[in-house]
Formats: C-alpha cells, structure tokens, sequence
C-alpha cells in the first residue's frame, strides 16, 4: 500500500509539472503582459505614460524579458521552495491573496456540500426503500430535472423570482452596503440573505447527483444475499435499510468525495460571477485578464494539485473502506 | 422516447431556421433568375461569410441592402417570392414597413413580447425567436462536431493505452491525467487571444480536444478487459494484425459502453459552449448563441426577464434531452440492469 501511495505521489509530481510548464507556456504566448493593462489603466498621476526606459525596468523585475522556458524554471524553482512569488498587478504575495479569497470559497462549497450530504443520503435511502412507487418516480425524475438544469441558467431565474418579482433577496454581492452599521445579528443574518442564492446553485447540481449515486449502489445492494439473511432472521426493515445495505454501499460514495475536493476550491467560476462573490473563480477570472502570471499559475498549481490529490484519495480510500482492494 | 422526439425536433429546427424566421426569400425568381436568398444564413452560421455574401451578390448590385420585400417588387414587378414563416432577422432589428404593416422592432425595456416579435427583441432590437431560431444551428453544430472530435481522439488514444499497455499505457495515462487536470478555461481564453478572429470552428474544436478524457479512460479499460478474451487470441493465432485486432474484433465489441460518455458529452459539450458564451468567451457577438443571449438578460435582469427565461429553457431542455438519450443507451448496455428489465 505504502509503495503504492509512493509511486502514485511521485507520478503525480510529474504530472504536475507537465501540466503547470504548458499552461505557462500558453498563459506567456497570449498578447500582452502585465505591464499593457499597467500602461493603459495609467494610475491616477497626471503623466499617464511610462517612460520606455522604466517599462524596460519592469520588464526585468518581473522577469518577462525572459523566454518563457526560462521564467517557468524560476517559478519552478520558488515553487520548490515554497514560495509562489508576488502577484504582479496586486500588491501582496500570491499565497496571501489566494487565502484572502479563499474563505469567502469555503463558505459557498462547505455549506452546500454538507446540505448536499445531509440530504441526499435520506433522499437516496427513501428512494431506494420506496422504488417504483409513484412519489418515488415524481422525486427522481424532479432530481434528475435538477441535474439536467445548467446552474448559470439556475442562477439567473433564481434572481428573477427572488430578487426581481419577490424582492425578498439581495441580486449579489457578499455584504449590503449598510454592513457596517448592523448589530451583531443583523450582521449575521445579512450574511445569510446573501449567501443563500448562491449556495441553492452550488447544492442543488451535487444533491441531485449524490441522491442518484446512492440510489443506484443501493439498488445494487438489496439483491445482495446477506440483505436476505438479515431479513430472514428478522431485522426490521429499517435497519436492514440503515445498518445493512446503507454501510455496505458506502464504499463507492467514500470514493466521491476524493473527486469532489477539487470542486470545492474551483467548480465556482460562473456561481462567483454571476452574484459577484469575491471568492477564488473570480480572482481567476481577474488574473487571467490582467495577465497576472505568477498568480495565475498560483491558482493552476492548486487546482491540479486537488485534482489529482482528490484521485489518489479516492483509490486509497477504496482500499481502505473495502479490504477485498489490493494495490500492489 | 420523448427525449429522442425532441432531439428529432430540434434538428428539425436547427434544419429549417431560415425557413422558420428571417428576412430573406426561401425562393424567389427575380429578373428570369430563381434565387434561394436564405442560403446566406446557413453560410452566417458556419462562419463563411464571403460565400454568405456571394449568394446575394445580385440583390446587393441592386442595392437591396438586406431588404427584400419591397425592393424586389420595385425592381422587378414580375418578381415572386416564397417568405419564412416569420419576418425577422437574427442579426439587426427591422425598420418600420419593411414587411407590409410590420411596425419598427422596439428595442430595450420597449421589447417586451408582442404579435410581431414573439419572444420579444435584445437591447439593440433583434427579434429573440429569431436569435433563438437560428442559434439551434450553433448548439446541434457544437455538440456533434466536438464530440465527433472527442470521441475520435478518446477512441484512439484509449485503444492504444488499453491494447498496448506498459510503457504505452503509461505515458498515454499520463496524457490523459494532464488533459483532465488543465482548465478548459485557460486553454479556450489563450487560444481566443492567440488567434483574432476566433470562429465557432476554433470553439468546436477546443471543446473537443479538451472532451475526451472520459471516453478514453472508457475504452482503456473495455480494452484491457477484452484483449483477454479468447476470440481476440483466436483472431491473433489466425494472422490478425494488430490494427485489424484493435479496430475490428475489439473496438466492435468495446463500442456499446463507450456510446454512453459520447451521449452525456454532447449534452456537457452544449453546456460548454452556453457557458462560455454566457462569459463572453463563445464566439463573437453577431453570432446567434443561446448563452449570448443569456448574458444581455443578466445585465438587465431587473427589467427584461425574456432574455434570460426563453434561453434559459432552450439550453435546459436540450440538455436534458440529451442526459436522458444517454440515460436510455446506458441502460441498454449495462448487462446488470438488462438482466432485471
């Protein structure tokens, strides 16, 4: 197992690089640079244009007067060290802006990940305990609606009826422009008018698809024999439900979660723009148009990294929960 | 079966659009000439526009400048022509009396709508049916040409890994891990600031060669399982060759699974292309694009809603029906729930 986890962990290092050297390459070869957005945006002094000679200074500092096969090893190189270097069109490192942003991230993708266990487990073991039966249908076929439905196309019709003909909720951002005057309370439950458009478009997709999920390993389940031994010495039909089947079919769902990782972080690119949450698919969004390199790549590493630490998960944890698995 | 009907449907539409709706004749004879002025728009759609405006070449001698009705009449009494069921365009708003008793397309909050403009106009004034119309061109387009390139490189690319395997599988896995793992995103952005005239070819191509991941870890596996089957060694002890074992005696036998990530591609491949036109990253603005238009409705969410919920249903329906066409062939290849049904 151990030899396992260690090759699997050194193949992914190199993965790793290989993935990180083409999106450098490929971020480096798109027009402009940091400076074009510098030298347009001009700043607020009165002499808009830099001078050449300063733009040639810029350029050395950070480090674009390199070929990019160059400037990819020093960033390899930081990397190895620990040190992802400084954003260029922000001030402040790029592991700092990234955890600035990544709380508001984690607050979307926890909560609605823990409302998408917390429901889906008693949907999907009510589904498989009453298959075939009409309310049955009418619930799956509503869920697989749900997964069906594009979340940007969610999003908006859910600021339509709630904001627009309702007006019960806010259209976005993370806070109302009176946050600061609030009580404690106030404050709190502020927090959460904002929050809830967004975390329904997050949750709705996964409950959908985790309901199914379990349904269908379930369903695989109750043909097992020992379900009808345990049914023949007389458990009750709730517990066969809960303890029998439910346990036994927990392997498969340990595995999702390992692939779900990864979405925490970044599966947020088109929910953050649409309600405006400053969270990390925005700063994405705004590093690749600012051609932010560093910080671009800051991001690109750590979406890989979960990706493929989320995959490794799932196989090691197959291996855990089900101990027919070898690895050798 | 419901979900195949639509999908009949839609191609239907997606077919006949100019017929359906715009502002050019489907046929008409004009100074002894027959003309099929509503070629232009399939030439629109597939990005040619040079040969778009070659098929109006004659009308736009005469000075038609797109506007067919009462020119032809003016230029040619003798002249007849087979109209659209609706007069509208995709690409610019019509003017007052352009079609007889036709008032000017509103535009903005005015757009809501009407008799004329069935689903109501954009900010500019283009009719949304006809947007929506026509746009059933680019989704059908996306979805089968990218996934006809996913699935051709997945294919490839899983067969060699699966049949080969060792060193092959090795680097071929690694491919496909890198592939999984790079963002769709950056790759589409790059390559949309590389080339300045990005087309929905470039947007077809780029959904496909970044789609294929699933299919080839797909057909990885249905080949590893079945070079170990006893006709693969049969056809190999009979002098098969190794592309007539891969392509022919195992590839047949591998296709039934590996048509289920081709059918939830073309829905995912569908998405792609809303979203990222919701993003403004599709193809250029002119273009028809349910996702263009979904867009505009999010800046003016708080008046005009028929530019979100018309689009909105378009790209949900035609995505269901896709999951659910997947759904059906997934069902009919998995033996464990063929045994039960």
């Amino acid at each position: 197992m151990l030899v396992y986890i260690i090759r699997r962990l050194l193949i992914s290092v190199l993965t790793l690089v290989l993935i990180t050297a083409f999106v450098y390459g490929l971020i480096r070869s798109m027009p402009g640079s940091p400076l074009t957005a510098m030298i347009a945006g001009g700043g607020d002094s009165s002499d808009k244009s830099i001078s050449t000679q300063q733009y040639e200074r810029m350029k050395e500092q950070f480090g674009l007067n390199k070929h990019w096969t160059l400037g990819y090893l020093d960033w390899l190189n930081g990397v190895r060290k620990g040190d992802l270097q400084n954003a260029l069109t922000q001030p402040g490192t790029v592991a700092k802006l990234i955890g600035d942003r990544m709380a508001a991230t984690l607050l979307l993708s926890v909560t609605s990940l823990i409302l998408a266990y917390l429901l889906s487990i008693p949907l999907g073991l009510y589904s498989t305990a009453r298959n075939g039966t009409i309310p049955e249908r009418s619930t799956s076929l509503i869920l697989y609606m749900l997964y069906s439905f594009p979340v940007f196309v969610a999003a908006l019709y859910l600021q339509i009826l709630f904001h627009v003909n309702l007006e019960w909720l806010p259209l976005y951002g993370v806070t109302s422009s009176n946050y600061a005057e609030l009580s404690v309370l106030g404050k709190a439950w502020d927090l959460f008018l904002h929050c809830l458009l967004p975390v329904t478009c997050f949750t709705y997709t996964s409950l959908a698809y985790y309901t199914r999920f379990i349904k269908a390993n379930m369903l695989e389940v109750v043909q097992q024999d020992y379900i009808r031994t345990a049914k023949a010495k007389g458990v009750g039909p709730f517990k066969i439900l809960t303890v029998h089947a439910f346990r036994n079919s927990l392997i498969p769902f340990v595995t999702l979660i390992g692939l779900t990782l990864p979405s925490l972080f970044s599966g947020a690119i088109i929910i953050e723009k649409i309600f405006s949450w400053p969270g990390m698919g925005a700063l994405f969004l705004e590093a690749i148009s600012q051609r932010d390199y560093p910080l671009e790549m800051g991001l690109v590493l750590m979406f890989s990294v979960l990706t493929l630490m989320g995959q490794l998960l799932a196989d090691v944890l197959y291996g855990v929960v089900d101990p027919r698995i070898t690895y050798s | 079966m419901a979900a195949l009907s639509f999908v009949v449907f839609l191609s239907l539409v997606a077919l006949t659009a100019p017929m359906i709706v715009g502002t050019r004749p489907i046929v008409c004879k004009y100074k002894g000439e027959i003309y099929f002025p509503a070629t232009y728009y399939y030439w629109r759609i597939l990005g040619l526009n040079t040969q778009a405006y070659k098929t109006e070449a004659v009308f736009t001698n005469d000075k038609f400048r797109g506007v067919y009705p009462g020119n032809l009449k003016k230029n040619d009494p003798d002249s007849w022509a087979i109209w659209p069921l609706v007069y509208q365009d995709p690409y610019r708003p019509i003017e007052a009396d352009e079609w007889p008793g036709q008032p000017e397309s509103p535009s903005g909050i005015e757009g809501a709508p009407n008799k004329y403009n069935l689903l109501g106009t954009n900010d500019d004034g283009v009719d949304v049916f006809a947007q929506m119309v026509h746009a059933t061109q680019i989704s059908l387009l996306v979805g089968f040409v990218s996934m006809g390139i996913a699935a051709l490189i997945g294919v490839i690319v899983g067969a060699l890994a699966g049949f080969y395997g060792g060193w092959i599988d090795v680097i071929l896995s690694r491919v496909i891990e890198v592939v999984m793992c790079l963002p769709t995103l950056i790759l589409i952005l790059a390559v949309r600031s590389i080339l300045d005239d990005i087309t929905i070819w470039h947007l077809m191509v780029l959904i496909g060669a970044t789609g294929w991941t699933g299919i080839a870890r797909l057909t990885r596996a249905e080949f590893m399982k079945i070079r170990e089957i006893e006709y693969v060694s049969a056809a190999r002890s009979l002098g098969a060759g190794q592309m007539r074992l891969m392509f022919v005696h195992i590839l047949r036998n591998a296709l039934a699974p590996i048509l289920v990530p081709i059918s939830f591609g073309i829905a995912s491949a569908i998405l792609t292309e809303g979203a990222l036109s919701f993003l403004g990253f599709g193809a250029p603005p002119p273009n028809p694009s349910w996702g263009t238009l979904l867009s505009e409705g999010r800046t003016r969410i708080q008046t005009m809603w028929w530019l979100v919920v018309y689009p909105g249903m378009a790209i949900f329906s035609t995505v269901l029906a896709y999951n659910l066409i997947g759904e059906g062939v997934q069902e009919a290849t998995d033996p464990r729930t063929r045994e039960t049904s």
